[in-house]
């Protein structure tokens, strides 16, 4: 089975600077990590909860941010969210953790305990109602894809946000529970949609079901490639493939 | 009085990480949940363990924590009556 699919929007954020179809932003001089953003350089009004976030949940609303900032119209109440998270809430779970410890568990830890928290902040503030879905793991953030490419297929949306989030705090990377603890911190969201002539970049993305197709080895190489040739709006083919689907993103404006 | 209620402010910032406001911005005596400052539950609950861990005072039912979570000024009250008889 084979479909085209739009690409509208996108937005993200590594540890050289922030990504959008405004195009490429590096961090001032004292920021050197992705969970170094500050609520200014992804919202341009006040928003009192941008501080309590964990780093997952942050760095997952950030990366959102900057993909409604462009093109605000794209907001939609039906859009669907896939969150694909690598190290899922282990720094959330370790903070609890040492709360419990000190004898006074904090609620408000507590209620971050749960990956889909990032989901939850970003589908509140911007009013995404449509269903959504989270994945945890190494593959995660190519996986999320296939997440949200099925749920356009089956109609379950006709429009979606896929995060991929690579979060977790640096005192955490020699916790034996980390894994795949030398990957960055970074957050990429992309908006793709059913919908021809969307008001946002409306880039071609033609893809094709295979069971067979192998996982990109590097996903986070993957995910920085893509996104340099979204800056870029190099015409041409930028091949798509994960677990269960292939692809590819064609970068020309639809006429 | 005033000096409690300057502590609470600043507390209050950093026990919830409130982003993108200063202790002057807070009015003691506006409503801390839903309208004035816009806390909800969950902050609320942070403060309970607040007083409990910085001020050894709790607030047992919800009745009692309605008034004392309605101002800044109200938690410093509370705190500073309890503290005084314990």
């Amino acid at each position: 089975m084979s479909m085209t699919l739009y690409l509208d929007s996108f937005g993200g954020l590594d540890k050289k600077g922030l990504y959008s179809p405004a195009g490429f932003t590096p961090w001032d001089t004292h920021q050197t990590d992705a969970a170094d953003v500050r609520r200014d350089q992804v919202l341009d009004k006040p928003y009192i909860s941008f501080g309590k976030l964990s780093i997952a949940d942050k760095l997952a609303f950030a990366a959102a941010s900057l993909l409604f900032a462009h093109y605000p119209e794209c907001r939609d109440p039906s859009t669907g969210i896939v969150l694909g998270t690598v190290h899922g809430s282990l720094s959330t779970d370790l903070r609890y953790q040492e709360s419990l410890i000190s004898g006074f568990p904090s609620p408000a830890i507590f209620s971050a305990t749960l990956p889909s928290s990032a989901v939850s902040d970003v589908a509140i503030y911007y009013g995404l109602k449509g269903p959504n879905r989270v994945l945890c793991g190494e593959d995660s953030t190519i996986d999320a894809f296939d997440f949200g490419i099925g749920m356009l297929a089956h109609g379950k949306a006709d429009t979606v946000v896929v995060l991929a989030i690579n979060a977790l705090e640096a005192s955490d990377r020699s916790s034996p529970l980390a894994f795949a603890a030398d990957r960055d911190n970074s957050a990429f969201a992309f908006l793709l949609t059913t919908r021809k002539k969307g008001p946002g970049l409306n880039l071609k993305f033609g893809f094709s079901f295979s069971g067979t197709a192998p996982t990109p080895e590097k996903p986070d190489v993957y995910l920085n490639d893509l996104v340099r040739h979204l800056l870029e709006r190099k015409p041409g083919e930028i091949p798509f493939v994960s677990h269960h689907s292939q692809g590819s993103f064609l970068l020309a404006k639809d006429q | 009085m005033d000096q409690l209620i300057e502590k609470l402010k600043t507390q209050l910032i950093t026990t919830l990480k409130l982003s993108d406001i200063q202790p002057a911005d807070i009015d003691p005596d506006a409503p801390l949940i839903g309208a004035g400052l816009g806390l909800d539950s969950i902050d609320t609950l942070e403060l309970l363990v607040l007083l409990e861990k910085e001020y050894r005072v709790t607030v047992p039912d919800v009745n009692i924590g309605r008034t004392v979570f309605s101002s800044v000024r109200s938690m410093a009250q509370y705190i500073s009556n309890h503290q005084a008889t314990s």
